[in-house]
């Protein structure tokens, strides 16, 4: 336990005086009476005949002082001790998010814990005992494998670079942690500016320790934005202790919108803001003084759905792709020019002289063109899908073609829906340029009359559109990836198949899932008068419960005492 | 009005009657000193007849009972009792632990005093008033209301009570034996004092037991003193001697006391009664009229 802190000092200090008095007994009524000898006498007899009540009155004087020792003890806040460990696996969390670059302690909350991080570090090796690295942020993970050299352990820690991206995931770093305690429950120390919570039974082969690093912060204030639709939905938090006007400016580049928010102390106030126009990039701030700044603006880019340009006949095929979000400009073979503006190009049942520098989707090719030339025709081919995530969720059980022609690909393409004598679908690389093939003519067959049309259409431009592909196989530091995350960012996409395309797209900067925020920082308040590194508080809770217990004790006995006597 | 009621206030012209009708009832054995009202069984001339007895040479004549020498023939003479006054001691308690409590113990004791020393000179016995401690006070008053006899001393015994100055310390137990070594004429001692003396008093009535003095002891309390009620923190300070107590008087503690302090004035009223002398516990709270009145002419101190 430590016990040196300042209050508990102070507390002592009035023990002590308070102890004094009573040996003192000051301010004692003067009373003249008639003698003293027979009260000398009286209280003599009352001490050595009446044991018992002696005994209880001696009780009684030792339960309130024990009370006063609790009440000191309580309103002290001994904290736990965090180093008698020896032999253990131990992990040590050094939070690296922005929020840790405030400056209410000098230089800044990240150095302080750093400092601590590293004495920690020794403290724990002397233990004979195993330590890893972690770094807490958006995306925790391991810094160094658990080890037993200080010097590489000192040397990652002093590595650790703060984060400015955004702040922690505390879920996410937690169920790492549970994931590589094996036997043995793992040793957490977390140096944070909140304190992490663990339920017993959400993790029982972790044992946590947090290490608050932070003063509550006198002024703070906060901001998070998502588009929704073409509204940006802004939200403004006041968690400062008092009420405070904070000015909401939305910066599109052109013409900056004000706006004024009287909040009250810890409110939150959401916003929608339409988007006028087609920024890119939206730049949304709020200007008061604070002592977190980080997260006091943001800036939102605003990607524009792809434009695509549809060279081509078919209305079903441009009906197709708006539906799928796109934007799409239909003109005719004959009125297609190079330098029409667009993303991507659908040909359908054209090709120009020259291939494009965009990538491309070609819908049956014409026979006779220099790129995918054909060499006839087969009739009903029977098909077969190589695996692809191209065409996933594309049922083609009831896919059929009445005619398809026999095209001969060059290498860069990989085939995707074959049958015995021809490629029907393809995908790949055409001169650098992504390309997928499509050989038959829609109009000979089912697929635009199938639900699964709208959705290989989407997968195929979105793949075209340079996104990776999806559901392909996910880095490994992508299954952090907080769900949250994904919805905050998506801002409404169908989760699964775009949901972490979407979140890379719209990847906001300088902002955490908001929710998260909002707890990290009710703690803040939770643990108002912790000053610089602190070890997380419990014993005052269950020092006054004691206190509270024994002042009701002997209370009780007194007045039983009296009744009896009396 | 008589003139003492002007020098007691507190004594109405109806009390000093009743005063007036009252007599001490001695003991047997008590001498006399003097003529006065009071019995005595030796021979005397008083037309209470006692006995008789044979004639001896130089008899009077006159007390020669003729009707037994007629049927007898032998001559007897009638012996009546002799009327004589005694000595009334009253020792009065005035050191500081006396000038204490509500009412205070030493108004009380000066007004009783002053009651009892006008029943005796009012039947024409001698009165003495001895205060305790018996040095001379500061402003040189004496201490001691020599004996005296007769009506018209009654208003010098109460001019002496009424300008009785307080103060001093004194072991009370000390002061009765000193008091017999002086005063060795044996008569009705009547001692006024609360006893508080932390030594004890016992000492000093066997002294004066001892010179063959009617004890009457009548022990005078402030009803805080029987039964304290006021609790707290306090420093108590013995008014008397001074000494200093620190106690922490609680409801518990207080009975405690109470019950104490019965015990030890129980021990003493034993000790009193087993010695022959007259006990009388009176609380400072009871009127002198009631005390006078009733208690003392119950227990046969007084007669009417």
């Amino acid at each position: 336990m430590i016990w040196v802190q300042p209050l508990f000092l102070l507390s002592l200090a009035s023990i002590l005086a308070l102890i004094f008095i009573y040996l003192r007994h000051p301010r004692r009524m003067r009373k003249s009476v008639s003698q003293v000898f027979l009260y000398l006498r009286a209280r003599r007899e009352l001490l050595t005949r009446f044991t018992r009540w002696r005994f209880l009155r001696s009780l009684i004087l030792l339960f309130q002082a024990l009370t006063l020792v609790f009440l000191g003890l309580a309103a002290a806040g001994p904290q736990t001790n965090l180093y008698p460990l020896a032999g253990r696996r131990c992990a040590l969390v050094l939070d690296n998010s922005l929020s840790m670059m405030a400056q209410d302690l000098t230089p800044d909350r990240f150095q302080v814990a750093r400092e601590k991080a590293r004495q920690l570090a020794g403290e724990l090796l002397r233990g004979n005992n195993q330590v890893s690295l972690w770094a807490l942020n958006s995306k925790p993970g391991l810094v160094l494998d658990f080890t037993d050299e200080l010097p590489e352990l000192l040397q990652a820690i002093d590595n650790l670079a703060p984060s400015f991206l955004s702040p922690t995931s505390a879920d996410d770093l937690l169920a790492l942690l549970a994931a590589r305690a094996t036997g043995e429950a793992l040793v957490v120390y977390v140096l944070s500016d909140f304190a992490l919570e663990l339920t017993p039974r959400q993790y029982p082969n972790l044992e946590l320790h947090s290490l608050v690093v932070g003063e509550p912060l006198p002024n703070y204030a906060l901001v998070g934005c998502a588009r929704e639709g073409e509204s940006l939905w802004v939200k403004v938090a006041n968690f400062s202790p008092a009420a405070r006007t904070l000015h909401l400016v939305v910066d599109d580049g052109l013409a900056p919108l004000q706006r004024e928010l009287p909040l009250e102390a810890m409110e939150t106030v959401d916003l929608s803001i339409l988007v006028v126009g087609t920024p890119s990039l939206l730049r949304v701030s709020i200007q008061e003084e604070d002592l977190q700044p980080w997260d006091n603006f943001l800036f939102l880019p605003l990607t524009a759905p792809p434009r695509v340009l549809l060279v081509g006949t078919s209305r079903y095929l441009a009906g197709a792709l708006e539906s799928a979000g796109f934007h799409v400009v239909q003109v005719g073979p004959e009125d297609y020019r190079p330098e029409i503006p667009a993303d991507l190009l659908v040909f359908e049942g054209t090709l120009p002289s020259e291939l494009p520098t965009k990538p491309f989707f070609v819908i049956h090719p014409p026979p006779g063109n220099a790129f995918f030339p054909w060499t006839g025709t087969v009739t009903r081919p029977l098909l077969w899908a190589e695996t692809s995530p191209l065409l996933d969720y594309v049922d083609l059980a009831r896919v059929a073609f009445w005619e398809a022609p026999i095209i001969k690909l060059s290498p860069t393409m990989r085939p995707l829906l074959r049958s015995a004598q021809t490629t029907v679908l393809a995908a790949g690389q055409q001169q650098g340029i992504r390309t997928i093939l499509l050989g038959p003519s829609l109009t000979l067959s089912n697929l635009p009359l199938l639900p699964a049309f709208p959705v290989f259409l989407a997968q195929a431009m979105r793949w075209l559109s340079g996104d990776p592909l999806p559901n392909q196989p996910l880095e490994e530091e992508a299954l952090l990836l907080s769900p949250l995350v994904a919805d905050y960012a998506g801002g409404g996409d169908p989760p699964g198949l775009y949901g972490r395309q979407a979140a890379d797209g719209l990847r906001l900067f300088g902002v955490a899932p908001l929710e998260q925020q909002e707890a990290n920082l009710i703690r803040h308040t939770e643990l108002e008068g912790l000053g610089g590194v602190n070890e997380q508080r419990t014993a005052p809770r269950d020092l006054t419960i004691l206190f509270l217990m024994l002042a009701l004790f002997s209370f009780l006995l007194e007045e039983l005492l009296r009744r009896r006597y009396d | 009005m008589p003139p003492e009621t002007a020098l007691f206030p507190g004594f109405s012209d109806l009390f000093l009657r009743r005063l007036s009708l009252l007599r001490f009832r001695p003991r047997p054995g008590i001498p006399g000193k003097g003529a006065g009202e009071h019995l005595v069984r030796k021979g005397g001339a008083s037309v209470e007849f006692s006995d008789f007895r044979t004639y001896t040479h130089g008899d009077d004549f006159r007390l020669v009972d003729w009707n037994s020498y007629a049927r007898l023939d032998r001559l007897f003479v009638k012996v009546f009792r002799d009327e004589e006054g005694f000595v009334l001691h009253l020792l009065l308690d005035r050191s500081r632990s006396m000038d204490w409590g509500q009412p205070n113990k030493l108004l009380f004791a000066r007004r009783l005093a002053a009651a009892l020393g006008y029943v005796a000179l009012s039947a024409y016995n001698w009165a003495t008033v001895q205060t305790l401690p018996d040095e001379l006070t500061a402003r040189g008053s004496a201490s001691l209301f020599p004996e005296h006899r007769g009506r018209r001393m009654i208003p010098e015994l109460f001019r002496f009570l009424r300008d009785l100055p307080t103060g001093g310390a004194c072991e009370l137990g000390a002061v009765l034996a000193e008091y017999a070594r002086k005063h060795r004429q044996p008569g009705l001692l009547v001692i006024l004092s609360d006893a508080l003396s932390p030594r004890g008093i016992e000492g000093g009535i066997n002294r004066l037991l001892a010179l063959g003095h009617q004890l009457v002891f009548l022990h005078l309390l402030a009803p805080d003193e029987i039964a304290p009620t006021r609790a707290g923190e306090f420093e108590l300070v013995d008014s008397e001697w001074g000494d200093r107590l620190e106690v922490s008087l609680d409801r518990f503690s207080l009975r405690t006391f109470a019950i104490f302090f019965e015990r030890w004035r129980r021990s003493l009223q034993d000790y009193c009664q087993s010695r022959g002398v007259l006990y009388f516990l009176l609380p400072t709270s009871l009127s002198i009229e009631e005390v006078v009145l009733h208690r003392l002419l119950q227990r046969g101190l007084l007669q009417a």
